[in-house]
């Protein structure tokens, strides 16, 4: 685990903390809205 | 059926299976067979992630679970994102170093090789029980729409995925994957915007939606916390996000799809691709299940969806209860669809007295329906003991075969039977790779020619898919089949994460040690599999936490630690 190598450049964001964080925040978001359509609509 | 049907689903087929079979044929190595050379760009990679996860049983219990159960399915796969971005960020960057063909290969250079063996055959045991479901469950529809023996069905569906599985190796199963998404998403959207387009004039699909939350169908999110509840929030973020590390990192069938990717970059985003679009897609199954549900408010439901069974029932001596029943039933519906006319009216109204009047009534409406189909279950098992009354799996595909139009029924049932060999191949595939890498190869003949394992992982692709088949035949006893499949992976996934989360993040621990704790990890989760009523997700967690934990204690009293611990 301790060996470097090289993971490549991601496409769109500068490092893959940024698509980590799309993947996160839309989850998050998901469940946002899957609560406010259960509370909304029972 | 008619013949347009016929040329509908079995053209769709053959050109999926001959195209796989002859884009892929003569792959000569280990590296081109097992892994198809590591050429996947990254939307190849997380369509074919996605099509091995969503199998046949996928599209018929989903459906038929929310049109029973509502939509809290849903949070099963909160999980799912996390693991995705976890195992980016760590398997997926070392099994690309070590060059693997399987995960179970990394085992042996951290621990040692019984360590390997042991989590290699936990997978072979779950993945070759949840082969033979993956084939059931459309070899099912088809002996139900032919009327044939579902042994002779077992058969067919199995051959035809054997072949181009078995002559084109991992190649052919992800090249074929990414139509066979194409066919199963467009079908089932079609499905859903007929069941729609034939609901009361008038009806917009947000009012479906109002409609399903007032019948109590839109649970997707429940905060209480509570162990022995299936699904709710807590057990789909923590149960989930260790079952989705488990069967994304370390089940050969999923890790042999991004192992074919030709980078990390690509391997890594086509995990995360998957990650942002499962909830989703899950989300528009259930949907699709709800749309059915609300059809069936303005259109007769039958009495049970398994209609054959009721056929050959009526044959029997429960006839006359049954017809009794049949009329009584008619009759609820009649005015059942009245207080759903109502509802609606009100709905579009925004009248909230009468929202709450409609629903009371069809509360009292539905319970008594219930009563009435029950009491039909339980006249056919008195008629026809050991006969499975459960009927939630044939919603869909009795609203395909009825209301669907020609065309669209051969469209559905290809839809059907390409999420089955989808899954199937994959599974295959990597019972096969594990078996021949890991077991064959490592322990029986080490020293043979890259043909001669090749050789050895076709037949090893033959002996599972018989293997699977076989134990198809015995699968109709599972209550829900989509639930079935999740147990079984619970009681293997949680030991199998323990074993590889202590190989990648604790150092201290130590082969036996680990090894140890994979054996008695398994052993509580059996136990409490048998002997208590814990929710089944919660399996995943347990199982790893005891193997890291006996691991743990095996590892502070061994004679190395005493030793270095008695030289300080």
């Amino acid at each position: 685990m301790s060996d470097r190598i090289d993971e490549g450049k991601p496409p769109i964001f500068r490092s893959w903390k940024g698509w980590y964080l799309l993947v996160l925040l839309t989850m998050v978001a998901q469940v946002i809205v899957y609560l406010l359509i259960t509370e909304s609509f029972s | 059926m008619n013949s347009f049907d016929w040329i509908v689903l079995f053209g769709t087929l053959l050109l999926i299976v001959a195209y796989g079979a002859w884009k892929t044929r003569g792959a000569k190595s280990m590296q081109s067979y097992l892994l198809g050379n590591n050429t996947l760009p990254w939307w190849s990679v997380g369509l074919s992630i996605m099509a091995t996860q969503a199998s046949a049983i996928t599209f018929l219990s989903t459906t038929g679970q929310a049109y029973e159960d509502g939509m809290r399915f849903l949070q099963f796969y909160f999980g799912l994102p996390l693991a995705m971005i976890i195992l980016s960020i760590t398997a997926v960057p070392l099994y690309h170093k070590l060059k693997v063909y399987t995960a179970y290969e990394y085992l042996e250079s951290r621990f040692d090789r019984k360590t390997r063996s042991l989590a290699a055959i936990y997978f072979l045991m779950l993945r070759g029980i949840s082969v033979g479901i993956t084939i059931y469950a459309p070899s099912l529809i088809l002996s139900t729409i032919l009327g044939w023996s579902i042994n002779l069905t077992t058969l067919m569906i199995g051959t035809l995925v054997m072949l181009y599985t078995v002559s084109g190796g991992s190649k052919a199963v992800s090249i074929t994957q990414k139509y066979q998404l194409t066919i199963i998403m467009g079908g089932m959207i079609a499905a859903g915007w007929i069941a729609f387009s034939m609901l009361p004039e008038g009806m917009s699909f947000g009012q479906t939606f109002r409609y399903a939350g007032e019948v109590g169908k839109l649970n997707l999110i429940n905060l209480s916390f509570n162990l022995s509840d299936r699904y709710n929030i807590w057990s789909g973020l923590i149960g989930g996000l260790f079952l989705f590390l488990s069967y994304f990192g370390a089940d050969q069938s999923q890790v042999g799809r991004y192992l074919g990717g030709s980078s990390i970059t690509e391997s890594r985003l086509g995990l995360l691709f998957n990650g942002l679009l499962k909830i989703p897609m899950q989300f528009v199954i259930l949907y699709i299940g709800i749309l059915i549900f609300v059809f069936y408010q303005f259109h007769q439901a039958p009495l049970v969806h398994n209609q054959p069974l009721l056929k050959q029932a009526m044959e029997t001596k429960a006839r006359a209860q049954i017809s009794q029943l049949s009329v009584d039933y008619d009759r609820v519906y009649e005015m059942r669809k009245q207080k759903a006319t109502e509802l609606v009216g009100a709905i579009q109204a925004e009248d909230q007295s009468g929202i709450a009047k409609a629903k009371s009534e069809m509360k009292a409406i539905q319970a008594t329906e219930e009563d009435i189909r029950s009491r039909t279950k339980g006249a056919i098992s008195a008629a026809m003991p050991g006969e499975n009354t459960m009927d939630k799996d044939y919603v869909f595909i009795n609203f395909v075969m009825t209301y669907l139009p020609h065309g669209l029924i051969g469209l559905l049932l290809a839809v059907v039977f390409s999420a089955a060999m989808s899954s199937t191949a994959s599974e295959l595939n990597a019972l096969a790779s594990t078996s021949a890498v890991d077991i064959y190869k490592r322990s029986v003949r080490p020293n043979e020619s890259e043909q001669h394992y090749v050789k050895a992982s076709k037949w090893l692709t033959v002996g599972w898919a018989v293997f699977g088949m076989l134990f198809a035949s015995v699968a109709n006893q599972a209550e829900n089949l989509i639930q079935f499949v999740n147990i079984i992976g619970s009681l293997f996934y949680g030991t199998i994460l323990g074993i590889f989360l202590s190989a990648f993040y604790i150092k201290y621990l130590k082969s036996t040690a680990v090894f140890v704790g994979g054996i008695v990890g398994e052993a509580i989760i059996l136990y409490l599999y048998f002997y208590s009523d814990i929710a089944f997700l919660m399996y995943n967690i347990i199982g790893c936490v005891a193997v890291i934990v006996v691991a743990f204690v095996l590892q502070f009293f061994s004679k190395e630690a005493i030793a270095q611990r008695s030289q300080r």
